[in-house]
């Protein structure tokens, strides 16, 4: 209990230390949540695309895909705002950054990955009032208890990104200039923003599983609108979990045998 | 030309040297295959053809999408960006040699070895895709040589603005962002650009966009015609000339604002 209350301790200076230095960089901060507006138009701009040609994407509705697009960039947001830090993890490793983290009195992938980036908090809730808005625009049917599940599973779905993530760059301590990796986990999460109907069943049993991206957009859109079957349900919390246990050994496992890069 | 030559062989024993980010890259680029296929084939769903693209023609369209890219593509604002930023840029201004053309020829480097990747793997993958994607066609061979090379100066042209811009931000992220967006569906990333709404057609078409990645694809594909593609050259040529000067005065200007540091 000590040790958790000294966590958040530490991660309350850490939200006071954004908070202050986004407050200087307002303009640019502005211009941030102005662009993300004009990603998530080329998002929309793309589904209205797609029904150009069809009144089904396999057997998804417009608004449906509307709800799934939105979860998977909600999500995206949510791992950017609290776990960016682990995109810089090779770069700890090679200018020695990392031994810094390791003789202090925390946790060290709390240290190391653990941040806030109120930029992204930000862009978060300008995404959170696009979703409430495209619910009613559409007049979605969703209740009370399928919009918590969404919820509940998005954040697994999170947790899922951040276990995985976390094991590709932890790969660095092995093969060091691998910082672009990260530049390919993104493309391969691109893969979660469409139903993952469209793929051949092998794809979509990995990308349930394995490389979990599906579950950042397509079970918590299944499941606020209601159709998610218990058994996905299951396997996205089981799937996280064990990703994030494996996550955190594979972590230890690399420090136990990291030798510094500095004297 | 013996300096040219001498920065190319440069960028490409970089891009040996770092061979793992090399693969990184052409894994990302390749991702497109994994994921826009089955998107349009869903889309499809019955149907034989949309516009002139049957199944096989639109996965052929992404199939060759990364080599296409390997060959034409420019990242230089990278680099640019970098060097204002961290005032490295004096001293290439001090140097009797031409910048943007020392970028050029690094970056030539680089592709070739891009461009040797991804053919391998796409010759090894070629028994399984040919099943399901269009080969390329040799109708317009003719036309392969200008196509191509109006599509790489075009990209390098539009590149080295969006990294010349630095000379008046703080932080390039956002010119490159909105770059991104942009030619995700401005160059045809997404679809051809034929699959768009008709006044979205319009207006890429007036842009230099169509010509720096879909023109060379559908020239392969054949979906194209001889007046069609003597048209994409001439315009082609039209904004090599437009982007060049852009680029002249765009630069002059940003040098006036460099100030050297320490010198």
């Amino acid at each position: 209990m000590n040790r958790l209350k000294h966590h958040l301790r530490i991660y309350r200076a850490i939200v006071a230390n954004a908070v202050s230095y986004e407050a200087q960089y307002r303009k640019d901060t502005i211009a941030k949540i102005v662009l993300n507006l004009v990603w998530l138009g080329m998002l929309f701009l793309l589904i209205e695309i797609i029904f150009t040609h069809t009144a089904s994407f396999s057997g998804w509705s417009k608004e449906a895909v509307y709800v799934l697009m939105l979860f998977w960039a909600i999500a995206d947001e949510l791992d950017i705002a609290f776990f960016n830090q682990v995109s810089f993890i090779p770069d700890y490793i090679t200018d020695g950054t990392l031994d810094g983290l390791l003789i202090k009195p925390a946790n060290t992938i709390f240290l190391a990955t653990i941040n806030l980036r109120m930029k992204a908090v930000y862009r978060l809730i300008t995404e959170l009032i696009m979703a409430v808005g495209i619910f009613f625009v559409f007049d979605i049917p969703v209740t009370a208890l399928g919009l918590f599940l969404g919820v509940i599973l998005l954040v697994t779905g999170v947790m899922a990104l951040y276990s995985l993530r976390l094991m590709l760059n932890t790969l660095a301590f092995w093969l060091y200039r691998i910082s672009n990796i990260n530049a390919l986990f993104y493309m391969i999460q691109s893969l979660g923003q469409y139903p993952l109907d469209i793929y051949p069943k092998t794809a979509r049993i990995i990308l349930l599983t394995a490389i979990p991206v599906g579950l950042t957009g397509f079970v918590p859109a299944l499941a606020a609108l209601g159709n998610a079957p218990g058994w996905l349900i299951l396997l996205s919390f089981g799937t996280s979990m064990t990703l994030f246990i494996l996550a955190t050994r594979f972590w230890k496992f690399a420090i136990r045998r990291y030798t510094s890069a500095s004297s | 030309m013996s300096k040219f030559l001498a920065q190319l062989k440069m960028g490409f024993m970089n891009g040996m040297v770092y061979r793992g980010q090399t693969v990184v890259w052409m894994l990302a680029s390749l991702v497109w295959i994994a994921v826009l296929p089955f998107v349009w084939l869903a889309i499809y769903g019955d149907r034989e053809t949309i516009d002139v693209y049957n199944k096989q023609m639109i996965v052929g369209y992404f199939v060759l999408m990364p080599w296409v890219e390997s060959m034409v593509a420019s990242y230089i604002y990278e680099s640019i960006h970098e060097n204002i930023r961290d005032g490295s840029i004096n001293q290439f201004l001090i140097k009797p040699t031409s910048y943007l053309l020392h970028y050029f020829w690094d970056e030539t480097g680089f592709r070739v070895q891009r461009f040797s990747m991804t053919t391998l793997v796409l010759l090894c993958a070629y028994p399984l895709l040919s099943a399901y994607a269009a080969l390329p066609t040799l109708a317009f061979v003719g036309w392969w040589i200008p196509i191509f090379l109006i599509a790489a100066i075009l990209n390098y042209l539009v590149s080295a603005l969006v990294g010349i811009l630095a000379f008046w931000t703080t932080d390039g992220e956002w010119i490159k962002h909105i770059w991104w967006a942009v030619q995700t569906f401005a160059m045809g990333f997404l679809a051809p650009i034929s699959f768009f709404p008709e006044t979205m057609q319009t207006i890429l078409r007036a842009s230099p966009f169509p010509l720096m990645l879909e023109a060379p694809i559908t020239m392969l594909l054949g979906t194209t015609t001889d007046a069609a593609l003597a048209a994409m050259v001439a315009k082609g040529v039209m904004w090599i000339v437009i982007l060049f000067s852009i680029n002249v005065l765009v630069w002059r200007f940003g040098t006036r604002r460099v100030e050297g540091i320490g010198m």
